[in-house]
């Protein structure tokens, strides 16, 4: 019978009997088990020692990287009588939306779509007499890459659209959107990263603003009303220039029908390596 | 239809030929020319040991499944053992229920174990690739929370899958087994014999 045994179950056999330089199959499962527990004692503990896998509810404990947005984190800053407002936006790596349309009686409320342990920004509002000041901050990992990577960081603010504001975006790596039409700007200036980013001030029917843009690596779209009195001074980089119902007057950008006797929305843009779009529509 | 010794052997023997190998049948047909010759001697007639046999049809298909059992328990493969499935099938419809539905689980579940263990083991390697570009600094291939991290999982998920297939290898094995026995005991419940052929 036993001579039938190979016949009869030939890969059992082969199995049973494999033997290379001495390595068994009692010794190849040995060493599959006792590489699988070292190696995910190893890895899950660098997460746990890192602070990686938080047992929180929001923490899936998972090794990868989260790809889907988390539950949302709104912050809702009030005006408190202030008259004015003072807004500071620096944002380290990831995507943010910047727009009107702000609850009323809200200086500006934000919404952070991140894990709940990393990419939440510090939020500081003070006011000084009627002017309150907003810092929302938060910059790149400090972790060492080796051991952390991003999580999705998004946010979505709003601003007020009832009071004068003064707007400071500081950009990183990531896309960013600035739609400011309805807001009421004293003053705006923007740094840009690596990320593309995109001003719309189209319908814009606030008080005249002065503006300062810089742009890095990545590409600038801005779009102006063709109706508003608009100057733009580009200081040129390395990047294309691309403009669409704007004036050129060597370094100056005017809306078509530019009054320089009315009050002026002043824009200074320096160009970095990434492409310029001027867009009045 | 004529009831008669030389009948009841051309049935079963058409029944069974293709299925059992030459001897075994020339055995068989044997025993029951000789159960007729016996039966004869003692004054029975041809209709009362045909009625006392059964049909040569069930006959023939009792046989058939004891064979095709002893066979799938003597070579274990696939084929042998889907064999005997479908021939037990043909002992009863409800064996529908109390066999081919507990045998195609059984399959679905080792294919799935099979099929995880084979996911292991290809991503592994892959996750191990993405943790050391992840390492380079390539955020396209981001996909760990953490790559040092990443490269001990990817190890560990890899290994681990070596191990389901090889696990997967044995419970095979071993569910096979007890499907044999799954059967014997299921054909000796309905046919009121010992499965021993």
């Amino acid at each position: 019978m036993n001579a039938q045994k190979p016949d009869n179950d030939r890969l059992a056999y082969h199995v049973g009997r494999l033997n290379l330089s001495g390595l068994t199959m009692t010794r190849v499962l040995l060493w599959l088990v006792a590489i699988t527990i070292v190696s995910f004692v190893i890895g899950f503990g660098i997460l746990a020692v890192s602070g990686e896998l938080h047992p929180d509810a929001e923490n899936k404990m998972s090794p990868f990287r989260q790809t889907a947005a988390f539950s949302p984190n709104t912050t809702t800053i009030p005006l408190g009588g202030a008259a004015a407002g003072i807004i500071g936006i620096t944002m380290g790596a990831g995507d943010v939306t910047i727009s009107g349309d702000a609850p009323a009686a809200a200086l500006m409320e934000s919404t952070v779509f991140s894990t709940a342990s990393k990419g939440q920004p510090e939020i500081l509002s003070f006011v000084n007499g009627t002017e309150k000041t907003v810092t929302m901050i938060k910059k790149g990992n400090d972790n060492n890459k080796w051991f952390s990577d991003h999580t999705p960081n998004n946010w979505e603010i709003r601003v007020s659209e009832t009071v004068p504001v003064d707007l400071n975006v500081e950009l990183g790596a990531g896309d960013s959107r600035l739609e400011l039409g309805s807001l009421k700007l004293d003053s705006l200036i923007v740094s840009n990263g690596a990320g593309d980013t995109e001003i719309d001030l189209r319908h814009y029917h606030g008080g005249p603003y002065h503006a300062e843009i810089h742009n890095g690596v990545g590409d600038l779209t801005l779009r102006i009303d063709q109706t508003s009195n608009t100057r733009i001074l580009m200081h040129q980089g390395v990047g294309d220039i691309d403009t669409s119902g704007i004036v050129q007057t060597n370094e100056n950008y005017t809306t078509p029908g530019f009054n320089p006797a009315l009050p002026v929305n002043e824009i200074t843009v320096t160009q970095g390596i990434g492409s310029i779009k001027l867009e009045a529509v | 239809m004529l009831q008669n010794e030389q009948e009841y052997i051309r049935i079963l023997r058409s029944r069974l030929e293709g299925t059992l190998p030459r001897e075994e049948l020339d055995d068989i047909i044997s025993d029951y020319t000789e159960h007729f010759t016996v039966g004869k001697v003692n004054g029975r007639t041809d209709d009362d040991l045909w009625k006392s046999l059964g049909s040569p049809e069930d006959v023939a298909r009792e046989i058939r499944v004891m064979h095709l059992v002893k066979k799938a328990e003597d070579v274990r493969s696939c084929k042998n053992i889907f064999h005997a499935v479908i021939a037990t099938l043909g002992l009863g419809l409800f064996n529908l229920v109390f066999v081919l539905a507990p045998f195609i689980l059984l399959l679905v579940m080792l294919l799935v174990i099979f099929i995880i263990g084979v996911l292991f083991t290809i991503l592994g390697p892959v996750a191990f690739v993405y943790s050391v570009l992840q390492l380079m600094e390539l955020p396209a291939f981001a996909i760990w929370v953490s790559p040092l991290a990443g490269i001990f999982i990817s190890i560990g998920m890899t290994s681990l899958g070596l191990l389901i297939i090889i696990g997967e290898y044995y419970l095979a094995r071993f569910f096979y087994h007890v499907a044999i026995q799954y059967l014997k005991w299921n054909i000796s419940v309905i046919t009121g014999t010992e499965c021993t052929a």
